[in-house]
């Protein structure tokens, strides 16, 4: 549980309790020895850990969010002391939810000596910067991309990815959707790698000898277009059942809209783990999404233990699914870190061998609340692995995760309902 | 009745009356004609016969409120003699007297136009040992004044001014418990200014973002930010707020207030909730309608020209009736221009323009309509002091939307050749009736009710990039504003006003309809779209006391206000006013105000992902500011003021990302400190100027952390880190009976943080490059074409340099100025 240290060296706090709390931080602070935070940290006593995020542009939902997840994960650590003795120092980066403008970014954030990049939310981006970052050997632990299509993955660089598979969630739809007894189909995905992977397992499952469904007709969109009447058009052409939808949440919220604008009939629809948030919602009108049917990773804590500290901490914000992988993924790291013989000088290698160790199932188990007590345990030289918020992790030697269980969900009452 | 030092003023209009009865009578006298206006019976009223008494006490004069060219015609009589001699009668004796004569009778003539309640004030009680010196008029001064082809100069240069918005009551502009700048009308003709917006412009402490659809204004290093339309201060006329209710916006264009019936626009820099309220903020801005006795039978004006390449115009007019009891004001003004062409700036670092319009091209739609009507009816029982006003007012807008906050460059053709754009169309209208019931001597009871009603016109329609269909908005309030005040003036050194104020709103909560671009049919049309009541119950106390004659005048006072929705607030003020010495005043200031949220931030509902969700649980923001002022006036040709303010803003909302969208949230905490200093100068009316210069720096501390915090900082956005301001005119050597000025003003705004959304998508910090704005008007005074009427005409150009600015924008894109104008003016009136 959270220490009483931390408790003292709180953060931020809201500014009208901010003169009552000053004091009591000020002389607490000077008691105990807070720890500096994120923006007082000296690089030369700390291990920066890079973040890559789309803070703007048409990603940019989820960005600060997921942000917040990753600090509120260091602070734990560095209130407890660091790892290592070495404090965690995060540098954040936007995306702009750009390719172009990400390259920039991530070598910012290899100059600013980051060890490991967190993120980024797309897999091209992903892709696209992998190379500057083998080079820099930099590992990237991206929590919330699932595999893909990558067949050139090269696994003497490793990317490491904490959300179930593609394909895995992609074939779970393919069940649901046969399950409610629908025989055909439509799909609109993004162009990216991600929902094609998941479009092509929707498609192989529900089309399979299994299931033996009909995809009548799938379109590819542009995620950085205003419109997509003309996709949406050929798809509601051919009448399908349900309709497949994959994309990120503003493009799902254009196409919803647009889509029923047009009249979907009958159809169902079918939502992909990225349509599973209330950003979705807040931009759709949840009447028309009335019984639409989703997939997503299972989120094995459950507990409202996790909401409320990240409320507690963050002035009452909710964490969205992703903060969840985002967290995990900073605790993993940490869990690393502490696995590596020298902070002060780790090799590469040496630093995604303690990765993949570290998600592995062997030592003591560290969850999401312990990692206090996992880095006395390291210090102490005791074996640990973490296993987080998301169940255990179990990452390949590759980069993907063995684990990871698909859970379906629905919209009712104009809000996300798990399903069993 | 009694004579007041603090003259109560319920704006304008009661004292108006009073005014007129004095005027009557000076006009009759200087006329010689006796019968003409009511009977000089009030003992409000001053005998022009002592007006040479008067021209030692120049707060009995407020006359920057009209021009003293124009007498006669402002008082809506004939001029005694401005037939084809092309002078006046009263200005022919004041050449004919010595000089001090000559002001005494000047300033007589001035008196009987425009009056306002400073004519009725006792000359004996305002010749104090405080009062200003007595024009000292150089020699070169007579020597330029009698070179001079201007006939109708006006000797007494820096005219005292009267004030009544910094406490309700009037009081002389150097002397009132508030930093306020006076706009008179005067000015406004002077400086060729075509609406509220562009005064405001040259109003020190203001900086104004033009949007090209509702100005926003920023004051002392304070931004609204997105969407704020002006809201960071109270926008009145005549003491009643003309927000838009379900933003908060105030209209700062042609369709706030036709120009020719202002008579004043008194500008509070400070917080001012003590006395208005929610949402005098940072600022009020009170527009003095002309009094009865300066309506003229009728005041046209139209002007003419180009904006960019576009032809445009605007006509605006004012006439009436005065009668012995019974005075009517009607009122409209219009504008049809187009700015369409402007350039999205480089600067702009993620515009939204759609597929079909080049990225960076040009605005294709930014088409100005602006319309408003007015008309005021009121009853005065002269000799018990009561009146009755009943007025109305109805406005609306209509705006091309190519800069509009959800995408831009809409207008134009899409890709299947249909014509497409954003539109934005308001409407409102008032019904005001206010009544002053006069108990006694001491005290009068003043009432106020007002039903108000806005909402979006069908013009209204939002491009949010579908190929299939464009947004048309839905929003609209009504409700009723009632005001009871009772004024006790029991001694000239001390006066209390109570108040309580209702205010009902019926909100209709914003919903957004998806139309289609083939057939117009509505997908979702939103069935008994829910409304919300909103209620604010507010008690307030003024009081001002005169401790140590004019050593030292206290003003205090204290409002609290319970909402419905966000429960009680507590605002207040304190002031020290004090005259060291002739001239010289200083005055310190504290004042808390609150502005409370909008009904568009608590309820709005995205119309594209990215855009303002409302949230139900933001609070009032909170300033407390601490204001000094100094100011020097050794005579009628100077006066010099510099003063420092320090304020503290809480609970500051701010645009904060949720999820795709963003909704106004309180989580910062601003500081903001600046020194701003005028320098006016003037020869009469011949050749004068002003020069200004304000200093800011200010600090944000948001609750805030993160990439977003680290990247934008604490540093002051969307404010100049200063402003410098002049002005000039100069009578020109001209005919006669065509005198004519040259009038010039310059802004020279300093550089200036972009917005957080912009540095955001920037990646960094930027400063957008400062520039210069230049307007020169060549204008005529008074021409007396036609018998007992007046002409004027004048050739004004805007921007003449063509700067581009721009100034920030709050949406991922900066704001291009508004092109170059050339504008034909001609104005009659009779």
């Amino acid at each position: 549980m959270k220490s009483a240290h931390s408790l003292s060296c709180g953060r931020k706090v809201p500014l009208r309790r901010a003169w009552f709390v000053g004091l009591s931080l000020l002389c607490a602070g000077v008691l105990t020895g807070c720890p500096p935070e994120q923006d007082e940290i000296d690089p030369d006593d700390a291990v920066t850990i890079g973040l890559l995020l789309p803070f703007t542009g048409s990603s940019a939902a989820t960005g600060s969010n997921f942000e917040r997840a990753v600090l509120m994960a260091a602070e734990r650590v560095n209130d407890a002391g660091g790892v290592q003795g070495k404090l965690i120092r995060i540098v954040a980066r936007d995306t702009h939810s750009e390719v172009g403008r990400s390259r920039t970014s991530v070598r910012e954030l290899i100059s600013e000596g980051a060890v490991a990049v967190i993120g980024p939310e797309s897999p091209e981006i992903a892709s696209a910067i992998r190379e500057e970052l083998n080079e820099a050997e930099v590992p990237l632990i991206s929590p919330l991309i699932g595999q893909g299509d990558e067949a050139d993955l090269d696994c003497a660089f490793p990317w490491y990815r904490l959300a179930p598979s593609a394909n895995a969630l992609g074939e779970s739809l393919a069940n649901q959707l046969s399950a409610k007894g629908i025989d055909e189909i439509a799909i609109l995905y993004g162009s990216g790698d991600y929902s094609t992977a998941f479009r092509r397992a929707v498609k192989e499952k529900f089309e399979g000898l299994v299931l033996g469904g009909t995809v009548l007709v799938e379109r590819a969109l542009d995620e950085d277009a205003s419109s997509h009447a003309r996709e949406i058009e050929a798809v509601l052409d051919v009448d399908p059942q349900a309709i497949v939808l994959a994309t990120s949440a503003q493009t799902g919220a254009l196409v919803f809209t647009e889509a029923n604008f047009l009249g979907v009939g009958d159809a169902e629809w079918a939502l992909s783990p990225l349509l599973k948030t209330p950003l979705f919602l807040q931009n759709i009108n949840t009447e028309q999404a009335e019984g639409a049917l989703g997939v997503a990773p299972k989120i094995f804590d459950t507990s409202s233990e996790y909401p409320r500290a990240f409320a507690d901490r963050w002035l009452g914000d909710k964490p969205l699914e992703g903060a969840y992988f985002y967290y995990d993924a900073m605790n993993l790291l940490t869990v690393a870190l502490g696995l590596v013989e020298d902070i002060e000088a780790f090799s590469y290698e040496e630093l995604t061998e303690a990765v993949v160790r570290a998600s592995s199932s062997r030592g003591l188990n560290i969850g999401w609340d312990d990692i206090e007590d996992g880095l006395q345990h390291l210090e102490e030289g005791t074996e640990v692995h973490y296993s987080g918020l998301t169940g255990p992790i179990l990452l390949q030697e590759c980069g993907n995760r063995r684990s990871g269980v698909t859970r379906a969900w629905s919209i009712e009452d104009g809000t996300i309902e798990e399903l069993e | 009745m009694k004579r007041h030092l603090f003259r109560v003023q319920p704006f304008v209009t009661a004292i108006a009356f009073a005014a007129a009865a004095t005027t009557s009578v000076a006009l009759a006298q200087s006329e010689g004609e006796p019968d003409s206006g009511p009977p000089a019976d009030s003992g409000e009223r001053s005998d022009p016969a002592e007006r040479p008494a008067e021209s030692e006490a120049p707060e009995a004069d407020s006359e920057g409120a009209s021009d003293p060219a124009e007498p006669p015609a402002e008082s809506g009589e004939p001029p005694a003699d401005s037939g084809e001699e092309g002078e006046s009668e009263e200005t022919a004796q004041a050449e004919a007297l010595p000089d001090s004569e000559a002001q005494a009778k000047e300033k007589g003539a001035a008196g009987s136009v425009g009056a306002t309640s400073s004519d009725a004030v006792d000359p004996d009680e305002e010749s104090g040992e405080n009062e200003p010196p007595p024009v000292q008029e150089s020699a070169s001064t007579k020597q330029a004044l009698e070179n001079s082809d201007v006939g109708d100069v006006d000797l007494m240069g820096l005219l005292d001014i009267d004030v009544s918005t910094a406490t309700k009551t009037s009081e002389s502009l150097e002397e009132a418990p508030a930093i306020i700048t006076a706009i008179t009308a005067d000015e406004i003709s002077r400086w060729g200014y075509q609406s509220v917006g562009e005064v405001l412009q040259h109003v020190m402490g203001f900086y104004l973002i033009d949007d090209h659809i509702t100005p926003n204004v920023a004051v002392r290093g304070i931004t609204g930010g997105l969407g704020a339309e002006s809201s960071v201060v109270k926008v009145m006329i005549d003491g009643r707020s003309v927000a838009f209710r379900s933003t908060s916006g105030n209209w700062l264009g042609v369709e706030l207030i036709p120009l020719s019936a202002v008579k004043q626009i008194e500008v509070i820099r400070g917080p001012a909730s003590a006395l208005y309220g929610a949402d005098a903020f940072l600022g009020v801005v009170n527009i003095i309608t002309i009094s009865p006795v300066d309506v003229p039978a009728v005041d046209a004006r139209v002007t003419g020209g180009v904006t960019g390449e576009n032809p445009g115009g605007s006509f605006d007019v004012t006439g009436g009736y005065w009668g012995e009891k019974i005075d009517i004001l009607l009122t409209a003004a219009g504008e049809m221009k187009d700015r369409s062409g402007l350039r999205m700036p480089s600067e702009s670092p993620a515009p939204r323009v759609p597929s079909y319009n080049d990225e960076y091209g040009a605005a294709q739609d930014l088409r100005r309509q602006s319309l408003v009507f007015g008309g005021r009816v009121g009853y005065q029982d002269e000799k018990q002091g009561h009146h009755l006003i009943v007025s109305a007012y109805a406005s609306g807008v209509r705006r091309g939307g190519d800069y509009a906050h959800w995408s831009q460059l809409t207008a134009g053709e899409d890709d299947q050749g249909r014509d497409v754009g954003s539109v934005v169309s308001l409407g409102q209208m008032r019904v005001n009736a206010d009544g002053l019931f006069q108990a006694t001597e001491d005290f009068a009871l003043a009432s106020q009710v007002t039903y108000f009603q806005g909402s979006l016109l069908p013009p209204d329609r939002i491009e949010v990039g579908s190929d299939l269909f464009y947004v048309e908005r839905k929003m609209a309030y009504r409700g009723v504003d009632t005001n009871v005040e009772g004024r006790w003036i029991p001694s000239d050194r001390f006066n209390v006003i109570v108040g309580t104020e209702v205010v009902y709103d019926n909100e209709t909560l914003p919903t957004a309809s998806r139309i289609s671009k083939e057939d117009g049919s509505s997908l979702d049309e939103a069935e008994g779209r829910e409304t919300v009541d909103l209620l604010n119950l507010g008690a307030y106390v003024s009081s001002n006391v005169q401790v140590l004659e004019k050593w030292l005048k206290l003003t205090g006072g204290a409002r609290y206000d319970y909402h419905n929705r966000y429960g009680s607030q507590a605002s207040g003020r304190l002031g020290a006013t004090s005259v060291l010495a002739p001239g010289l005043v200083t005055k310190f200031l504290y004042g808390r105000a609150f502005k409370a949220p909008s009904p568009y931030l608590l309820f709005a509902e995205p119309l594209v992902p990215g855009d303002v969700i409302g949230n139900e649980e933001l609070k009032p923001q909170f300033i407390d500011t601490w204001e000094s002022q100094i100011s020097y006036r050794p005579n009628h040709a100077v006066r010099a003021t510099t003063g420092v303010s320090y304020s503290l803003l809480r609970d500051k909302a701010e645009f904060i990302p949720e999820g795709i969208n963003q909704s106004a949230q309180n989580t910062a905490r601003q500081n903001a400190f600046t020194w701003e200093s005028r320098l006016d100068l003037t020869d009469g009316d011949f050749v004068g100027g002003y020069g200004s210069f304000e200093l800011v720096r200010s600090y944000r501390v948001t609750e805030q952390e993160g990439y977003q915090a680290d990247v934008v900082g604490v540093d002051m956005v969307a404010y100049p880190d200063w402003i410098a301001r002049g002005g000039a005119y100069i009578g020109l050597p001209s005919p006669e009976r065509v005198p004519l000025e040259l009038a010039s003003q310059v802004i020279v705004v300093g550089p200036r943080r972009a917005t957080d959304t912009s540095i955001l998508e920037n990646g960094g910090s930027f400063e957008l490059s400062p520039y210069l704005l230049w307007n020169a008007s060549l204008r005529t005074r008074a021409m007396s074409l036609f018998p007992r009427q007046e002409t004027f005409a004048a050739l004004r150009a805007k921007n003449l340099l063509g700067a581009n600015g721009p100034d920030p924008g709050f949406s991922g894109f900066e704001y291009p100025l508004a092109a170059r104008e050339i504008l034909l003016e001609l104005r009659h009136r009779y």
